[in-house]
């Protein structure tokens, strides 16, 4: 047991950022992200220990924490909020200047990406913020490596429109 | 109407503006707490299978074995309840708690270095410059809160990990064995004492400094010449200094002019 709690510990320490992010993006709310990732790692850990086959650990927290943002939306219908807490402490040797200008351009791209289908959304994150393969995000999916590719380009199209308007 | 900066913006200019997202991420503290939490939970939960799926096998048995499952059940609960200990399960309890201890050494360190970090930016924080005094003033707040509500959990797990460590076992030397306090006890301890202290002297730092700015800008500003509402704000502003109130103090400066 000591061995499997040393492994998932490492499994925590790779994803938790990860997975954390990407329920707040969906769930804007710094709140929700922190209840909804724990559980998505309560039950991972649950999983793990009692020996269940995974395959692929990345693909199985992330269609955990999927299922629970639509549970989330589902059973309590409730409206996005957004919360001004979820950026980290601010490096403080960052000049005001410079703080703001990152602070505005990140609440551009979250409120255009909050605001685009949320299946493209979902793809965009995994490929160009947690680094997925097109291969890795459909098997998350379940869908074509194809079929993927084409989410892809209709999402970045959508967001480059969302920013172009916003 | 469209933003014209945006017009031409490539695609890597695009998949640039999303990277910004990056910097989302948890606070630090609640990971660390939630994974001590997640890990933590399983002796517990094991312990309690364990325990049902006896029972559930108690009652499963033909009633020819019932009397004297019962007698070896109740005999086996009495020597259970009173040599809890002796189980090995204190054991078994003190090298978790162990784990999990060791597991937030690491994370006491990474906050002493957050602390230094924001020590060494409140010391180039300059007087003169009273908004980065009080983004500063506000960062170390923040460090220091996090700080103590990792300090305060660590501190429970310590303290559960003791009665652990102390309690009778069923060989005879093997509490003494584990009486004394052991090495990653006594790290973390050592640990929790000097984050305690980084963090006392950052507020306190921090505090001096929010001081110094005030008592500048309360210099500087005697010699403007100020409106009604905002001559009533300096006067609280000086009211705020004098019952040493620094931060409000400089926050009713911060506000002159609005």
């Amino acid at each position: 047991m000591a061995n499997l709690r040393k492994q998932f510990s490492k499994i925590y320490d790779q994803y938790i950022n990860k997975i954390y992010r990407f329920i707040f993006l969906k769930v804007s709310s710094q709140e929700v992200a922190e209840d909804l990732t724990s559980e998505v790692f309560i039950r991972g850990w649950d999983s793990f220990r009692q020996g269940a086959d995974i395959k692929n650990i990345q693909a199985f927290l992330y269609q955990i924490a999927r299922n629970l943002v639509i549970d989330h939306y589902r059973q309590k219908s409730q409206v996005k909020t957004i919360s001004a807490e979820f950026v980290q402490m601010v490096d403080p040797r960052l000049n005001l200047e410079e703080k703001a200008k990152i602070d505005s351009e990140l609440d551009q791209v979250k409120f255009a990406l909050s605001n685009i289908n949320e299946d493209y959304r979902e793809v965009i994150i995994w490929r160009y913020l947690d680094q997925l393969s097109i291969s890795e995000i459909a098997e998350i999916l379940d869908k074509s490596e194809g079929a993927v590719r084409v989410a892809l380009h209709r999402g970045l199209k959508e967001l480059r429109n969302k920013l172009n308007t916003d | 109407m469209g933003n014209p900066s945006y017009i031409k913006m490539t695609e890597k200019d695009l998949i640039r503006k999303i990277r910004t997202l990056r910097r989302i991420e948890p606070r630090k503290n609640w990971v660390l707490l939630t994974k001590s939490r997640i890990l933590g939970q399983d002796l517990e939960a094991k312990r309690s299978l364990s325990f049902r799926e006896f029972f559930r096998f108690q009652f499963a048995l033909k009633p020819a074995f019932v009397l004297p499952v019962a007698l070896l059940l109740i005999a086996g609960s009495i020597f259970y309840f009173s040599n809890l200990k002796d189980l090995k399960t204190a054991q078994v309890e003190y090298q978790q708690k162990l784990i999990q201890l060791q597991g937030l050494t690491p994370a006491l360190v990474q906050l002493q270095t957050n602390i230094s970090q924001v020590r060494e930016s409140l010391e180039k924080a300059e007087v003169k410059n009273p908004k980065q005094v009080l983004e500063i003033r506000k960062s170390v707040e923040s460090a220091a809160l996090a700080g103590k509500e990792v300090i305060a959990e660590t501190k429970k797990m310590v303290e559960a990990t003791s009665p652990a460590r102390l309690a009778p076992q069923g060989e005879a030397g093997e509490s003494e064995k584990i009486a004394k306090t052991t090495e990653p006890e006594a790290q973390i301890l050592t640990s929790i004492t000097e984050t305690e202290k980084a963090i006392e002297e950052l507020e306190n730092s921090s505090q001096q400094k929010v001081k110094e700015t005030v008592e500048y800008l309360l210099g500087e500003i005697e010699h403007w010449a100020l409106g009604e509402i905002d001559q009533q704000r300096f006067e609280e502003a000086k009211e705020a200094y004098r019952n040493g109130d620094y931060n409000q103090a400089l926050e009713k400066i911060l506000f002159l002019g609005y």
